[in-house]
């Protein structure tokens, strides 16, 4: 099994587009710190710290989740597409063992990510605007309640809830790419989701059945800044809407991978 | 011998197609083995269900006696193997992409991958990304990468694909030392009569997904080979001449004015005779080459091809 993930791994790095994805994540950190820094007042440059700017940057994790949803909608159908799966698949290993690994693969690259985009947050945010401020207070409106925790606390929990989103979004694109066998539509797909996703369940939201889709559900933030899109939907409901998700799609994955004809 | 593999009733549907149709043969420890048939006749997708990469309609397949799908781990370990193009990672090198492999398979170190690319003649560019690989030099991987872990049974599909005729010669010297030396049983897909003739020591001909015949190459033992029916060409300055000289000697069957020569029906035995008549009747001969017409002859009817030097008999 180390070796199958040590293979996957060498290859999403050895390929250019990977650190494309990195560079560009970067660039967006510093192009804000640069904008941030010249468009707020001097009080605001008195607040703005490197933990407050990371707060911030969770508006960048989109950026991420695309390029996770990229390498999930790739991982599989990529070797489809150059016809390698048959040399993967004529080797004394379980079909399910080279899916397994091939997923890992994906949570590692997202993980890696996800991190590369907060160091870099603290690291640019630090630079310009100085180190500290991670126990400032942080308000908010919690129902009728205004509530205040340390400013680090309310920065792990938007990146918590992020990496909700963005395990849900890469899964739909594994499976897309293991069910069709096509990077395009597994990416195109993907994404689609995650922008339009909002808008449908928002439109639907008059709906009963609207709380059992993916999208009104893989948002956490909802309960803690915000109002639930569905009224009466609470979030233990949503982590066992988005578990049964989970559950379908590793399902969809592993059968379409392990049992199917191979004719590329 | 022990078989080291055997098909028994393989077929594969497709929808309401029947894409190989009820293929029973064995193939035996040492011995080329050759799938000959016309494109789209089924031999892809019989080594398709032999790997396991397809589901087996009905029949078996079992490889040193491991069924492939009920025991795929076992039977698998046995086999290298191509299925159609040896496609790789372009944007790894040679080795990286040989590397993939060797994680997957027990026991093939660094010197056994650097072995099997000496072997195969890719020292000089292992190094270099697969992007800059030619067709032949992609199968030459292919080849090393199949052989890594020291197969038993070594399955090609199509590897002539991309070699220039030297390699075709290269491939098949390599595949005959494996075979005689290693006892690897190598079976070899092809549309080409040609070159399996100078590969296999017996070829399927398979058409329609259905097995034709299974027919012996060249160095059958013994009387049953001096008595093996032969077509020899006979490169001669006058063609007419050595027409009249061998119409009716003993032991030809036919004689036929051909481009360039002559064309013999006649027996193995009977060859050193017919060379000594050339020569006593001062016909000079440039080349004297045997032609398994036989198996030519029914590849071409089978899969309607004509004959690349159309006879002109002259009668
Ligand atoms: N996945 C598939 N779906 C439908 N037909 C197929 C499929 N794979 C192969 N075939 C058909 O099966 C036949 C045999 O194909 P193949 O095994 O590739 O032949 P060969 O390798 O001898 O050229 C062809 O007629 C092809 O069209
Ligand atoms: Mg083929």
């Amino acid at each position: 099994m180390l070796g199958l993930l040590l293979n996957e791994h060498v290859k999403v790095y050895r390929r250019i587009r990977t650190w494309v994805f990195y560079a560009v994540v970067a660039a967006a950190m510093i192009v804000a710190g640069i904008i941030v820094y010249h468009t707020a007042g001097h009080d605001d440059h008195l607040q703005e710290n490197a933990v407050h700017f990371l707060t911030d940057g969770d508006q960048a994790v989109n950026l991420v989740v695309i390029f996770a949803a990229v390498v999930a909608g790739d991982i599989v159908a990529n070797e489809f597409a150059l016809g390698t799966i048959k040399f993967l698949l004529i080797r004394p290993v379980a079909r399910w063992k080279i899916l397994l690994s091939k997923y890992l693969t994906v949570l590692s690259f997202s993980v890696c990510m996800m991190v590369f985009l907060m160091v870099t947050a603290y690291v640019v945010g630090g630079l310009f605007f100085g180190f500290g401020g991670a126990d400032d207070p942080y308000h908010y409106v919690h129902g009728t309640t205004i509530v205040s925790v340390p400013m680090y606390v309310e920065a792990l929990r938007d990146y918590g809830l992020a990496a909700v989103t963005l395990l849900m979004t890469v899964t739909v694109s594994f499976m897309i790419s293991t069910l069709f066998r096509s990077s395009s539509m597994a990416i195109a797909l993907s994404i689609l989701l995650l922008f339009l996703g909002a808008v449908v369940t928002h439109l639907l939201a008059r709906y009963t059945w609207d709380k059992f889709i993916l999208f009104t559900n893989w948002d956490l933030t909802q309960y803690t800044e915000g109002t639930p899109i569905v009224k009466g939907m609470t979030w233990q409901f949503s982590v066992v809407v988005l578990a049964v998700y989970f559950i379908v799609f590793m399902a969809i994955s592993w059968l379409s991978f392990t049992k199917r004809d191979v004719a590329a | 011998m022990a078989n080291a593999v055997e098909l028994k009733g393989l077929t594969k549907r497709i929808g309401s197609k029947t894409v190989v149709d009820n293929l029973t043969f064995d193939i035996p420890e040492g011995e080329v083995f050759g799938f000959l048939g016309p494109n789209g006749a089924g031999k892809t997708t019989t080594i398709r269900m032999m790997v396991g990469l397809t589901s087996i309609t009905s029949g078996s397949v079992s490889i040193r006696g491991h069924d492939v799908v009920r025991e795929h781990e076992q039977a698998i370990r046995q086999v290298g193997a191509i299925v159609e193009n040896p496609e790789m990672y372009k944007y790894l090198t040679g080795y990286q992409n040989l590397k993939q492999y060797a994680r997957m398979l027990p026991g093939v170190n660094n010197r056994r991958i650097e072995e099997m690319v000496e072997f195969v003649g890719l020292s000089d560019s292992i190094h270099q990304r697969v992007k800059t690989y030619s067709l032949g030099m992609r199968q030459r991987l292919g080849l090393a990468q199949a052989l890594l872990h020291n197969p038993s049974v070594l399955i090609l599909d199509e590897p002539t694909n991309g070699l220039d005729p030297a390699g075709i010669r290269e491939l098949r010297d390599h595949l005959r030392t494996l075979a005689r030396t290693q006892g690897v049983s190598v079976i070899v897909s092809s549309h080409l009569l040609s070159e399996m003739e100078l590969m296999c020591d017996r070829v399927a001909i398979i058409q329609h997904g259905k097995l034709v015949n299974v027919e012996r190459i060249g160095d059958a033992a013994g009387s049953e080979r001096a008595q093996a029916p032969l077509k020899v060409f006979v490169e001669v300055d006058g063609p007419s001449q050595a027409y009249v000289a061998l119409n009716g000697f003993a032991g030809v069957e036919r004689v036929s004015v051909v481009d360039r020569g002559v064309e013999v029906e006649t027996r193995r035995e009977h060859v050193p005779s017919i060379h000594r008549r050339l020569v006593e009747a001062d016909i000079a001969v440039y080349e004297l080459r045997v032609m398994n017409r036989s198996l030519e002859d029914r590849f071409l009817e089978m899969t309607g091809g004509v004959p690349s030097d159309a006879r002109t008999s002259v009668e």
